[in-house]
């Protein structure tokens, strides 16, 4: 026994004591590419004009999703490690996690070209995306958080928002959601609540904001806007990075 | 199409006569759903009751049963703009529908408008249907009724028994080249339904446009068209379609030749009742 104890003694001297945890935070930026989204109802059309797209050519209908990726990839901090996916007619992920700002441009040009082939006159799964970016993040280090942009509108999921939400809690996953609302829709139906509980249950943040059709600016800051909030929520004053606000 | 015909489940009340089963032959299944004259259901005749002719011919009843036959269902609902409106109440008509269910039977709900968004899930978990309705339901533009008619029943092309399509809209087919799918019309979708031996019962809120051409659809499937006022009772609908097909007879035929032909089905029935059925079937063999 006491042969042991020496024995490990010696290895730890020899190897020192295990590595810190890496700093910084696992994130998966997951972005609602299905045409009810973007372009199809009100609620999105103002990204269709969103002025700081990139110069190099792109694929044309993803474009409006431009503005909250950008918003992500300047909110990254040192140590970070960020992945993006698109909600289609299915999950589409893009594998491994990006270190830069610079490697999360290129892994987010490579998803919406993608995303941009995809069917997206259908079904959104959208809970079961966010199911299997918890799942993704399961393996990498703390804090892990999924950030979503939607307009909320779930359809074709296997699971339910409960399920996922037990599965973000167990995984020390928090999920926060910037959820573009139309106003003209019927406010018994409207999806905010759901998305607001999800986000809330998992400790994450939720932040909407209404299409406004008479507001010009606010169509085009609007997901940009609220998605850089909640960034910033997530760095805070201090500058040091973390998975909840 | 012609099937062999698989039989379970048992009515309460009712001395259950058992389908018989025949091995390869091939087998048209007739469900029927019989009413007396005050409208009510009648469920306690026998086989020596009912008479089936085809194309005018009598022919024999090789298969019958009276017992509850379980039901494989994909329900749509018009999430359409024209019935936005109505959303928060279509959701609730869903309750009574679910609440109707038996075990063995199976439902998938779907909505249709811009988008066509069928549940990949197809189950009699009362608890998971209720939270499809619950967070799953948007209104969206258009209101493409054929094509998701069509597709509805080709998510159900894999199943067995019993297969019935139920559709609550206004009624009114709006689908469009501008869209991402094929438009599908209505006689695709009716040699479809009389092809692959689906029932659709459509419950058609005081519609316009398609109510007739759904009420013809359901007439000639054997199933049923429910014509509604905006205001009525839609989860009382629901669940009265529900009902009317845990308590349909099973009857079957073999067909006199397999020549791929539509043929026309009569069911009668004696003592002043009347009988509803499909009104063909393309003789063609298993796939």
């Amino acid at each position: 026994m006491r042969a042991a104890a020496l024995s490990a003694l010696v290895a730890w001297l020899a190897l020192g004591p295990s590595p810190p945890p890496p700093a910084g935070r696992s994130m998966v930026l997951l972005v609602d590419a299905t045409e009810s989204h973007h372009s199809g109802t009100p609620t999105m059309w103002g990204w269709q004009s969103f002025p700081g797209g990139p110069t190099r050519p792109r694929p044309d209908s993803t474009v409006p999703l431009w503005g909250p990726i950008r918003e992500f990839r300047d909110a990254l901090q040192p140590g970070d490690r960020a992945t993006i996916g698109a909600v289609t007619d299915r999950l589409i992920l893009e594998p491994g996690f990006a270190d830069t700002g610079a490697q999360f441009e290129a892994s987010a040009w490579r998803l919406l070209a993608k995303a941009d082939a995809a069917v997206r006159w259908t079904t959104t799964p959208l809970w079961d995306a966010v199911d299997a970016s918890i799942t993704a993040l399961e393996s990498a280090p703390p804090p892990r958080l999924v950030v979503l942009v939607t307009d909320g509108r779930a359809t074709g999921n296997r699971l339910g928002l409960d399920e996922v939400a037990r599965h973000a809690v167990s995984a020390g996953v928090s999920v926060h959601i910037v959820l573009g609302l139309d106003q003209d829709g019927d406010p018994a139906i409207r999806p905010s609540s759901e998305a607001r509980r999800l986000a809330e249950s998992t400790g994450g943040l939720f932040e909407s904001y209404a299409f406004v059709r008479t507001s010009p600016g606010r169509e085009i800051e609007g997901p940009a806007a609220r998605v850089r909030q909640v960034m910033e929520a997530l760095t805070g004053g201090d500058g040091v990075a973390r998975g909840h606000p | 199409m012609a099937i062999t015909i698989a039989v379970a489940g048992a009515r309460a009340g009712t001395a259950p006569q058992q389908a018989t089963f025949r091995g390869d032959v091939q087998t048209v299944a007739v469900y029927a759903t019989v009413r007396g004259p005050d409208g009510r259901l009648v469920t306690s005749l026998g086989r020596d009751d009912f008479r089936i002719l085809e194309d005018g011919r009598p022919t024999e009843i090789t298969v019958f049963s009276n017992e509850v036959q379980p039901i494989t269902v994909a329900a749509l609902l018009d999430t359409s703009d024209s019935m936005g409106g109505e959303i928060a109440r279509v959701k609730a008509a869903a309750g009574p529908f679910i609440d109707a269910l038996l075990p063995a039977d199976r439902v998938r709900f779907g909505t249709f408008g811009r988008e066509i968004a069928l549940s990949p899930l197809l189950t009699g978990d009362k608890a998971v249907l209720r939270r499809v309705v619950r967070e799953e339901i948007w209104p969206v533009e258009h209101s493409p009724v054929w094509t998701a008619l069509e597709a509805a029943m080709r998510s159900l092309e894999a199943e067995a028994g019993r297969r019935v399509v139920l559709t609550l809209s206004d009624g009114e087919d709006r689908c469009s080249d501008r869209l991402s799918f094929r438009c599908v019309s209505l006689d695709e979708v009716r040699e479809r339904a009389v092809g692959d031996g689906f029932m659709v019962y459509a419950v058609d809120v005081q519609g316009a446009g398609a109510g007739r051409s759904l009420r013809r659809l359901a007439e000639d499937t054997g199933g049923g068209h429910y014509a509604l006022r905006r205001d009525a009772d839609l989860g009382r609908a629901f669940a009265d379609i529900v009902d009317e097909l845990h308590h349909q007879y099973l009857l079957g035929f073999v067909p006199a030749a397999l020549d791929g032909r539509e043929h026309a089905i009569e069911v009668q029935v004696a003592g002043g009742l009347t009988a509803r059925a499909r009104r063909s079937y393309v003789a063609r063999g298993r796939h």
